[in-house]
């Protein structure tokens, strides 16, 4: 899990281009959405799309969106149950 | 909230003069300064990238992660030209872009197809509408006025300057920023040469645009010149173009006689300049003749930097040596007025007169 | 006093029809457009979408051009619909050359340049013309065919490029740098936007439902319109008969977020408030609202937001016609333009169809076409019924918070 942990933090960072944070930085049980990292939107759609092309999970409703992107650690554990890639 | 003025028809105001009040560029020259005045620098490449500034200096990097370059260009202009003219907030804001966010459109439709109509990012997507650029610059500063953009080719920013002058003729605004801006990626300049648009033996490179300007209604110290007049007409006939010119002229108060130089948007390649030749040859051909795009490079906004060129020019009160054309008969004696010409497909044109103060 | 403009030809092709009368029949009828994707290729044909019930082909033939792979279908259809315009107009030849020209896209060539894109990598100068066919060249060529205008332009602002491009038209008149102006927009479906759409995930796998509590999203459309502007002078010297007037207009951003609009509907507010304001009219004045009201939750909600500001207690009947075509994106405002003029011409209210349940704090839409008839849950928003539509408000909210409104009136009014 651990593993799966700093590589999907790394797989953020490139995906949402957030040029000035390190994997370190990120809090992997803090709320990715409305403070910390300030993630609106479109960012939650990224990481739809994220998802789906890295670990072959297709979220078809754009607000489930809301309770697998909790945190990072949420996120992890939701693909670790779900990834088909 | 919002800090839209309602409009009205205001007779006292349209009968007021309209001033370029700053102008800013981010291009192939140094960004952001007028050192290409006396130290331009010249290339050999076809296709010529423009030089970036710190833009760390104007925005946080958690700001600008979403912005492709061209969009970060546009608000760093822009923000300096707010700057430069103290106006907060515009009563508008007018774009002209000939291919929007190239960038984000191309690898969004690249993706596309290789990834057969699967797993594509949004981002890119909400950046290829080409009013993406527009609306950046009113989101980042909270601007609620009027806003549009126009994508006509080689058009885009004498239109986006055209709606600026009618609006402020008609009183509805007094204040507008206009820009022109457009970016270019190697694919893409690729088809713009097999069809001749740049990349041609002995042309000026394909270079960037980012140029953005502040017109105003009210005077202020430190302002650039007088946009004395715009006018775009459809026609290759030289008769009706001359008219055109006479009566912009006219409604300026002068004649042309009263112009001091002629500033052409000349691109090294002779199917396309031989339009601007048969004119200025024909109208003006005892004026002293200046072009840009040897500096600047061509792209489809690149009109936007003879009218940057022009008005900086006339707030110094001189033409700097590098902006002579070759065929030019004279030099300026006394710097005035300058028009500039500005046309597409040897019919769509674009005259542009500038006035100093 | 401020010199009244008015509309002299009014030329439309959508996925209710091709022209006005065909239009007006599928209003009347509350016949949708909106069906199985038929003519673009694309892996999610399950989507619905709003398609012109014309290949390219038979739009060839009805331009009387010989068929040709490199015309895009944005400019095949900007020509069907501008021909009916200037027809009615009767502005052809000389008169052209005094006539602006403002047409609206953002897809321009894209659906001919997707379909070649495997091969562009190493084509040749004709493909790469093909290619490189971007916004402006699109205006051009949907010119072409008529004559010369005295100045041609291309407005991208996406989903209210349209209505812009009236906007742009009608300063133009009140500048007095021409007596005629001929503006509008014309977008086709594309692989483009389609899937761009797509992945901002607001597109509904049904038809679309404007204002419905249950909503889920857009459908995609694509057509052309256009209008023909003139003075009162040019209407006086050519002798032509207006069909209504262009009364007011407005322009404002919400400055928001570039896909989202403001939960207090912000532009929205601003533009209808300065259109209401330029026609001279107060709320009350208005019989009609033709919304944007695309079906997505972000925009009903917002924009319901923006027209109860607007008229407090009293909104009039409101609906969107979107339910009858999909968004038609930068054709969607001079499209939903003429079916105002369609609607005023003929005193009846377009429906918003496919509404069934009320959204929470929600404008309540119209659906019913008779102005005296109110059905019960539209009674909550309107004082009295209206009996004569006078005067219509028309709204186009684009991307970006590129917020526009018109206002268009009965000629006497």
């Amino acid at each position: 899990m651990e593993e799966l942990v700093l590589e999907l933090k790394k797989e953020i960072i490139e995906a949402l281009n957030l040029e000035d944070v390190t994997p370190e930085e990120i809090d992997a049980d803090a709320p990715l959405f409305g403070s910390g990292l300030g993630l609106d939107s479109i960012d939650a759609l990224e990481l739809i799309v994220l998802i789906e092309k890295k670990y072959g999970i297709k979220l078809k409703d754009p607000s489930a969106g809301k309770a697998v992107f909790k945190s990072v650690n949420v996120m992890a554990k939701f693909i670790a149950e779900n990834r088909t890639k | 909230m919002s800090n839209l003025k309602i409009p009205k028809c205001d007779i006292e105001m349209s009968n007021l003069k309209i001033y370029i009040q700053a102008a800013q560029q981010i291009s192939i020259q140094q960004p952001l300064s007028e050192s290409w005045m006396m130290e331009p620098v010249f290339y050999d490449e076809p296709l010529v990238k423009a030089i970036n500034p710190s833009f760390r200096d104007f925005m946080a990097a958690n700001e600008a992660r979403r912005m492709g370059n061209v969009m970060k260009r546009a608000l760093v202009t822009a923000l300096q030209v707010l700057r430069d003219s103290r106006v907060e907030h515009p009563d508008a804001m007018m774009t002209g872009t000939g291919l929007g966010c190239l960038d984000s459109t191309e690898k969004f439709l690249n993706a596309m197809v290789e990834n057969g109509e699967q797993t594509l990012s949004p981002t890119h997507f909400m950046q290829s509408t080409h009013n993406t650029i527009g609306s950046a610059l009113a989101i980042y500063t909270n601007t609620h006025g009027y806003n549009t953009t126009y994508s006509h080719s080689s058009m885009s920013f004498d239109l986006a300057l055209l709606d600026a002058w009618m609006q402020m003729k008609i009183g509805k605004i007094e204040s507008a920023l206009v820009g022109g801006h457009d970016e270019m990626v190697d694919s893409y300049f690729e088809l713009l040469k097999k069809i001749g648009y740049v990349g041609a033996e002995g042309m000026v490179p394909c270079g960037e645009v980012a140029v953005s300007m502040m017109l105003n209604r009210r005077m202020s110290s430190g302002q650039l010149c007088e946009l004395a007049g715009i006018t775009l007409y459809n026609t290759s006939s030289l008769d009706e173009l001359k008219s055109n010119v006479e009566d912009m002229l006219k409604e300026a108060g002068m004649t042309v006689g009263d112009i001091s130089a002629v500033m052409t948007g000349v691109n090294g390649n002779p199917w396309h300049d031989h339009y601007y030749q048969a004119v200025t040859n024909e109208l003006f051909a005892d004026v002293p003749l200046l072009h840009y795009k040897h500096l600047f490079g061509e792209n489809f906004t690149a009109s936007a930097f003879g009218v940057y060129a022009a008005a900086h020019c006339l707030k110094k009160g001189s033409v700097p040596s590098c902006l002579y054309d070759a065929g030019t008969p004279r030099t300026c004696d006394t710097l005035r007025t300058i028009l500039i010409l500005n046309q597409m497909n040897g019919s769509e044109n674009s005259l542009v007169l500038l006035r100093k103060v | 006093m401020v010199e009244p403009i008015f509309v002299t030809g009014a030329g439309i092709v959508s996925a209710i029809g091709v022209g006005k009368a065909e239009t007006l029949a599928s209003l009347k009828a509350s016949k949708t457009g909106i069906g199985p994707m038929k003519y673009l290729s694309s892996i999610h044909s399950d989507l619905p979408v709003g398609e012109v019930k014309l290949s390219n082909a038979e739009m060839m033939q009805m331009l009387n051009v010989a068929d040709d792979s490199q015309l895009s279908r944005t400019v095949l259809m900007g020509r069907i619909a501008l021909r009916e315009a200037l027809d009615e107009a009767r502005l052809t030849g000389d008169q052209l050359r005094r006539a602006a020209f403002i047409s609206a896209t953002t897809v321009g060539g894209m659906d001919r340049r997707e379909l070649f894109y495997a091969q562009e990598k190493d084509c040749d100068a004709l493909h790469a013309a093909i290619a490189t066919q971007g916004c402006g060249s699109s205006t051009e060529r949907i010119a072409e065919p008529f004559g010369s205008f005295a100045m041609l332009s291309t407005v991208s602002t996406a989903c209210s490029s349209a209505t812009n491009a009236i906007v742009t038209g009608a300063n133009m008149l009140r500048c007095g740098l021409t007596d005629i102006v001929v503006v509008g927009g014309s977008e086709c479906l594309s692989m483009f936007h389609l899937n761009g759409f797509n992945t901002l995930m607001i597109l509904d796998s049904q038809q679309c439902r404007p204002f419905d509590r249950d909503r889920a999203g857009l459908n995609l459309g694509e057509g052309a319109a256009y209008l023909v502007l003139e003075t009162k002078r040019s209407v006086r010297r050519r002798s032509v008969k207006p069909l209504c007037r262009l009364s007011g207009y407005g322009n404002a951003c919400d400055a928001f977020h570039q896909t989202a609009s403001s939960p207090d509907g912000e532009g929205a507010y601003l533009a209808m408030q300065e259109a209401l304001h330029e026609a001279g009219l107060m709320p009350g004045d208005i019989q009609y609202i033709n919304a944007h009201g695309t079906g997505t939750p972000n925009n009903d909600e917002s924009e319901s937001r923006a027209i109860k500001r607007v008229f407090g207690d009293h909104v009039p009947p409101v609906s969107s016609t979107k339910s009858f075509t999909g968004h038609t994106t930068s054709a969607s405002g001079s499209i939903e333009a003429i079916f105002c003029i369609l609607a005023m011409q003929h005193q009846f209210l377009p429906q918003n169809l496919n509404w069934h349940t009320p959204m929470d704090e929600g404008i309540i839409p119209v659906i019913s076409q008779q102005t005296e008839h109110v059905c019960e849950a539209s009674a909550k928003n309107i004082d009295a019924p209206a009996k004569v539509i006078r005067h219509i408000l028309s709204n186009a909210f684009g991307f970006g918070g590129n917020d526009s409104s018109l206002v268009l009136s009965k000629c006497d009014a």
